[in-house]
């Protein structure tokens, strides 16, 4: 079920309810509660996938048993790599088994070998990627000694299976998760207050900013031949919002509902579009993820210690599988090799560590040179997302040549399309929030220092923004597909 | 809680108010722009408040309040009020009234036999139910039910079917207008583009070629709630003794043709009473008798009534 649904709206109150009315009695029936709310919100889309999710849970959970009696270094490896082929297995069969099919087949027949093939139906599993990479860094961490493999089953169910970060992050960590689960949880008040402050705004990100960017990205990129290349720019500006707050707005979602059950999951982003540098920005896009491919690629590859070919191969092994982890696509891998490229100059001229405290940390308006870092960054990214949005890399580059053509600086169209100019004043109140915020967990966390009325006058007026500009169709969060 | 509620009502109305071109033709051309800076002119957001604005239902219901005894009444949509002339049956001796409104659906339908079936009283009931009325979900016709007629309590059930946001919206807006009569002095014209409207219902086009568009394959899905409120219109209309009839006006061929589960339609309707498909009973050319795929133009209309006369047999007989 999506959290912007009716489903999940009834869903919520009633396993809240439930889970502090267990409060009293021991955590197992808490822990139970989550499991079943957890495989109800999951078998939501299709109660076939449940039985991924418990496979790879039974697999990692004696995996994580086995190497906690295991000392032969030669036995624990072989675990490890259990555990990695089974997980990394069904991404790769679910994911990318047509894509690697199609690719096998085009190669053959561009050498004049044309082989028969028949694609298989296969349906992608929700949020396959995340929970196998959940479930990969509890094997790893055990197997390095970093974690001790749990005892409780349940406890472990429901570290894999928790329903906020389950289908689209954030990636959990189990030194940071799991032992959540065995402590007991009292409710906080304050907690569950910023708990719903963060929900709703994460609502307000994904129905009134995402959503409706959403429409017209969708027209604008199906048509790129209509417009001028000022509308085709606004169109990847429009989709580099589109899919922050979509995917943003889903782990603030996530973020909050977790802390409405007492639970601290880690925070997933932290305003990237306000970065200085690529490699700012990489260190406040998508935390979870990048983090768990430094951790558990980058640095056994070396890292950036090395020769300095050395340093640019995994530089590009990491940016290239990231792009490849979101999709079976060229375009995404198009996508990773771009930041790669962006990101090794840093490298190279070791600033990549340069900026790494809040943007005007101690004044409201940055400094003209942050101020055109920022811009400069912000345009590179956009660029990029191009090739993330595009069907096909020659789309892309269809798309990037409307861009950069003499009509770049025609004004944009775009008195074409109606209620656009609202969404740009929509925009514009959004980021004056996220820059007010900057220095909180949350851009809308800043309110809860004003008093009272101020807050609930915020409150309503959110509120209002999204009864007015929710799309009333359900949408999907975009992370869904990964 | 009742206080956020309340002040989320008092921003609905600010913003409806201020979106009110009336209100804007009040203020004066400058604070028209400065209105405009802020707010695009048509912004796409979940309050629409169409009084007197799309297919004459504000000056139609109007009517219907003041309307009593007619032989034949007609239900349905666009195709309905554009379709079923009460000149042409009343010159056949057949006093009509047609209650179609722009994309009724069965809710909206079931709400306005409520409202006006006992004042009415028709001797006969026909109701146009083309597949789209059965899929859709109502929203569109609730807003402009909501918005040009008095709000009750069956006004809030139909709403509570239909739960869309917008509808919410719109009611909760609405309600404010009609408590405060915002609506007291609304007036409609007869004349709007060129579409007039004529008492006791029927709109009467004057567009002259026939809107060419490209059609493509429709399959359509059956909706639940429009169903069951079929059945209880069906009940209805049993319970007080009057006969029905389940219609399909024409429409081009290009459009009929792509419908790829029409037969399941029109089993369907079959099932709820007397079903008569007037598609292929009518001697039309496309280009000749329709305006745009969907709706007939005045000359395709006469033929189409004629027709409709003589089949149900609904003239009376000439000693």
């Amino acid at each position: 079920m999506l959290f912007n649904s009716i489903d999940f709206a009834i869903f919520l109150p009633i396993v809240f309810a439930l889970y502090w009315a267990l409060s009293k009695l021991h955590i197992k029936w808490q822990n139970l509660l989550i499991v079943g709310a957890s495989y109800t919100f999951y078998g939501w889309w299709d109660w076939r996938f449940l039985s991924l999710i418990i496979f790879s849970t039974l697999v990692d959970y004696y995996i994580g048993r086995a190497l906690s009696k295991e000392n032969v270094d030669k036995k624990r490896k072989f675990l490890l790599w259990t555990s990695i082929i089974v997980n990394l297995g069904f991404l790769g069969f679910f994911k990318y088994y047509n894509f690697f099919l199609e690719n096998f087949v085009d190669a053959f027949t561009l050498m004049g070998m044309p082989i028969k093939s028949d694609l298989l139906h296969i349906i992608l599993p929700v949020g396959i990627s995340f929970y196998t990479f959940q479930t990969l860094s509890y094997s790893i961490d055990v197997y390095r000694r970093k974690l001790e493999p749990t005892n409780n089953f349940v406890a472990f169910a429901a570290f894999v299976s928790f329903f906020p970060q389950l289908v689209a992050g954030p990636i959990e960590r189990a030194t940071n998760l799991l032992p959540q689960f065995y402590t007991k949880r009292t409710f906080d008040y304050s907690k569950a207050a910023n708990g719903m402050r963060q929900i709703l705004w994460g609502l307000f990100k994904k129905v009134v900013i995402a959503d409706n960017c959403a429409h017209y990205v969708n027209i604008i990129f199906n048509n790129p031949e209509n417009y001028h290349g000022s509308m085709l720019f606004l169109g990847a500006v429009l989709f580099a919002f589109q899919i922050y707050c979509d995917f943003s707005g889903y782990s603030d979602i996530a973020i909050g509902t977790s802390r409405l059950f007492g639970f601290n999951l880690k925070r997933n982003f932290s305003f990237p579009y306000f970065a200085r540098d690529i490699a700012e920005f990489w260190r406040r896009w998508h935390i979870s993820l990048s983090t768990w491919f430094r951790d558990y690629l980058y640095i056994p590859l070396g890292g950036s210690r090395g020769s300095i070919n050395n340093q640019i191969r995994n530089v590009f092994i990491i940016f290239i599988v990231s792009g490849f982890w979101h999709g079976a696509n060229w375009t995404f891998i198009a996508w990773g090799a771009l930041n790669a490229l962006y990101f090794i100059p840093l490298l190279l001229l070791k600033r990549n560590r340069n900026n790494l405290g809040i943007i005007a940390e101690t004044t409201f308006f940055p400094t003209l040179r942050d101020f055109v870092g920022m811009l400069f960054t912000f345009t590179l990214t956009v660029i990029a997302w191009v090739f993330f949005r595009a069907e096909s890399i020659a789309d892309a580059f269809v798309y990037l040549s409307g861009i950069f053509s003499s009509s770049l600086f025609y004004y944009p169209e775009i008195s074409a399309f109606k209620g656009l100019q609202t969404l740009l004043y929509l925009l514009l109140f959004f980021n004056f929030i996220e820059w007010f915020g900057r220095k909180g967990e949350f851009a809308f966390e800043a309110i809860e220092k004003r008093p009272k009325l101020i807050r609930w006058l915020g409150y309503v007026f959110i509120v209002f923004l999204i009864g007015m500009y929710m799309q009333t169709k359900e949408t999907p969060f975009i992370y869904f597909q990964f | 809680m009742p206080i956020a509620f309340l002040g989320y009502w008092l921003l609905l109305i600010a913003w409806g108010d201020m979106m009110d071109e009336r209100n804007h033709q009040k203020l004066g051309e400058n604070k028209h722009i400065v209105l405009h800076t802020f707010v695009s002119k048509h912004p796409k957001t979940n309050l629409n408040y169409p009084i007197a604005k799309f297919g004459h239902t504000f000056s139609r219901l109007n009517d219907a309040k003041k309307t009593q005894s007619k032989k034949v009444l007609f239900l349905g949509s666009s195709i309905t009020y554009r379709g079923f002339d009460n000149r042409f049956f009343r010159k056949n001796g057949i006093s009509a009234f047609n209650l179609g409104t722009s994309a009724q659906t069965p809710v909206q339908t079931e709400l306005l036999l409520k409202r006006y079936l006992d004042s009415i009283t028709p001797e006969i009931v026909i109701f146009e139910v083309s597949p789209g009325m059965i899929q859709n979900s109502g929203e569109e016709a609730a807003i402009d039910i909501i918005a040009n007629d008095t709000i009750t309590v069956e006004t809030i059930k139909m709403a509570l079917k239909v739960n869309r946001l917008k509808t919410y919206n719109t009611l909760l807006y609405g309600y404010y207008r009609q408590y405060f009569h915002r609506n007291d002095s609304i007036t409609e014209h007869r004349w709007k583009a060129k579409d007039i409207y004529h008492i006791n219902g029927y709109v009467e086009t004057k567009k002259e070629g026939f809107k060419n568009s490209w059609i493509r394959d429709i399959e359509f899905q059956q909706n639940p709630k429009q169903l069951m409120a079929l059945d209880r219109i069906v009940s209805m209309l049993k319970k007080k003794k009057i006969p029905y009839y389940l219609v399909m006006a024409p429409k081009t061929k290009a459009v009929y043709n792509s419908y790829t589960n029409i037969d399941n339609h029109i089993e369907l309707m079959k099932t709820k009473g007397r079903f008569i498909n007037f598609q292929n009973a009518l001697p039309l050319v496309d280009s000749i008798h329709f305006y745009d795929h969907y709706h007939l133009n005045q000359k395709g209309v006469l033929i189409f009534n004629q027709k409709v006369i003589d089949t149900l047999k609904l003239a009376k007989k000439k000693n």
